[in-house]
């Protein structure tokens, strides 16, 4: 072979070397991002049967909580003035017969304030502003705390799914204020900026110490709720000093 | 004053200018076909301005090669600056995070204050063969891809995206190919011009035959979302 040859080859080998160099790189690079791609695809399906989860138990938890109300109206409410119809119908005298007719439209009307409530369409209608202010009032009608609502109205703009998980989260905050926390006053203030929107929770309670293990758990639920509609929980506590919990969701 | 030799010159137009002055004049036509928001697409621009840049440098060369002129300095001037800038700007252009379009910017600036030095103090001239710029014009465009790369198999952005159906994929495949064997050619172009001819001439194919590849791929970027818009088809994404 003579020398010219053999340097023909070399370069030409040296070339196909490199192109096969440049090749494998770029091919490589396209395996690494499909693998990326198929990863995210897990992540996201992870995520979404999570959040799937996530908003099953909430409806789950939201029905059965206006079951046991309902159970509640019905026994103490729907049943009290049933008998007092029954009373009324049963006596000879008229005026008495009229009451009861009376009762039995108001036993009416209740029956169907009732059925509105027995599945979730009640929250379509509903605004996240009133259903707290709703919160509110009955606690404050129990005479347990004083309680006060502070809203831009930056909240009325919301889908069933945060607002499902929002009112549960709501509704979780204020049990465990109620039951744990003994507090005088509960505020919530609702207030946007550029970049999020905010409701705060605040109680003048006792307080509890957020690192122990015990209060952990349920607050840990709470936060990867939020998640679960985008959104962020924090919670600041002090012993003897109240609550202070935020819920953000991006503007 | 030495009459112009038009006859050498179209004795020496081959295949290889006719082809990008067709992809120039292809790319230009493309171009004006375009909808105002399609025209105002960086990629498009760059690579309409490639095309033209090529084609025109490529005829110059041509003839002033034809007068029996040296034409290393056509080359040099728009070969190794001009079309490399445009290069440059074309993947700063695919690039998604703003302190990797800045790297870009400043490896711009980088090889022109060093082209400019090198020029200066006299290591290179401009009319030489241009092995030294042309490395690092080279070495500075690898990087470019390299940052491109990265950000494909990193970002989010990307993850939607089917690199092959990608412009910016091919492209930056594309300019990584056509330099890379076009510096192999530079550094040994001295070399087998002097002492091994019939080598060079084959060799020279393949950056040649690159750049028309190179060009294809960029009159397709042209193309492609007028293809996208008259026969809802999208062969590339651009």
């Amino acid at each position: 072979m003579s020398e010219q040859e053999s340097q023909f080859l070399l370069i030409l080998f040296g070339g196909i070397f490199f192109a096969f160099l440049m090749s494998l790189f770029v091919v490589g690079m396209v395996v690494l991002h499909r693998q990326r791609q198929v990863q995210n695809k897990q992540k996201i399906s992870q995520i979404k049967s999570e959040h799937e989860k996530t908003l099953l138990n909430v409806e789950n938890e939201i029905q059965q909580e206006t079951l046991t109300r309902i159970g509640r109206e019905l026994h103490d409410n729907i049943g009290q003035l049933l008998s007092l119809a029954k009373l009324n119908l049963n006596s000879p005298k008229p005026e008495k017969q009229t009451e009861g007719r009376e009762y039995l439209n108001q036993i009416i009307k209740e029956v169907r304030t009732l059925s509105k409530t027995l599945n979730l369409d009640w929250l379509e209608s509903v605004s996240l502003d009133d259903f707290i202010r709703q919160q509110l009032e009955k606690i404050q009608s129990t005479g347990f705390c004083e309680t006060a609502l502070e809203s831009d109205g930056s909240f009325l703009e919301l889908n069933k799914d945060q607002k499902l998980v929002l009112i549960r989260v709501i509704q979780e905050c204020l049990n465990n204020a109620i039951k744990h926390a003994q507090p005088d006053r509960i505020d919530i203030r609702i207030a946007k900026n550029n970049l999020s929107r905010r409701i705060e929770i605040q109680d003048d309670g006792t307080g509890f110490d957020p690192s122990q293990a015990s209060t952990g758990s349920g607050m840990s639920n709470l936060k990867k709720r939020m998640e679960t509609i985008g959104g962020k929980f924090y919670l600041t506590s002090e012993v003897g000093k109240g609550t202070t919990i935020k819920l953000e969701l991006p503007v | 004053m030495k009459e112009v030799n038009l006859d050498l010159f179209f004795d020496r137009l081959n295949y290889y200018q006719l082809s990008l002055a067709a992809f120039a004049i292809a790319g230009l036509f493309g171009y004006s076909l375009l909808s105002t928001a399609q025209r105002k697409n960086e990629a498009v621009r760059l690579s309409l301005g490639i095309l033209v840049v090529v084609a025109c440098y490529e005829l110059i060369g041509t003839f002033v090669g034809a007068q029996q002129i040296v034409n290393n300095w056509v080359y040099n001037l728009f070969n190794s600056h001009v079309a490399a800038i445009l290069f440059f700007l074309l993947l700063r252009s695919f690039l998604k995070r703003k302190s990797h379009k800045k790297m870009v910017n400043i490896l711009i600036v980088l090889f022109l204050l060093t082209s400019l030095v090198l020029h200066l103090t006299g290591f290179v001239h401009y009319n030489d063969s241009g092995e030294y710029i042309s490395f690092l014009n080279t070495v500075l465009m690898l990087c470019c891809c390299g940052l491109y790369f990265i950000e494909l198999i990193t970002l989010d952005e990307f993850l939607d995206v089917d690199p092959l159906r990608e412009f910016s994929f091919w492209a930056s495949t594309a300019i990584l190919f056509y330099f890379s064997s076009s510096f192999m050619i530079y550094i040994s172009h001295k070399y087998l011009y002097t002492h091994h001819l019939d080598i060079y001439y084959m060799v020279r194919e393949i950056p040649t035959n690159m750049t028309l590849l190179c060009n294809l791929l960029l009159c397709m970027g042209i193309y492609s979302p007028l293809i996208k818009d008259r026969f809802k088809l999208e062969i590339i994404h651009v």
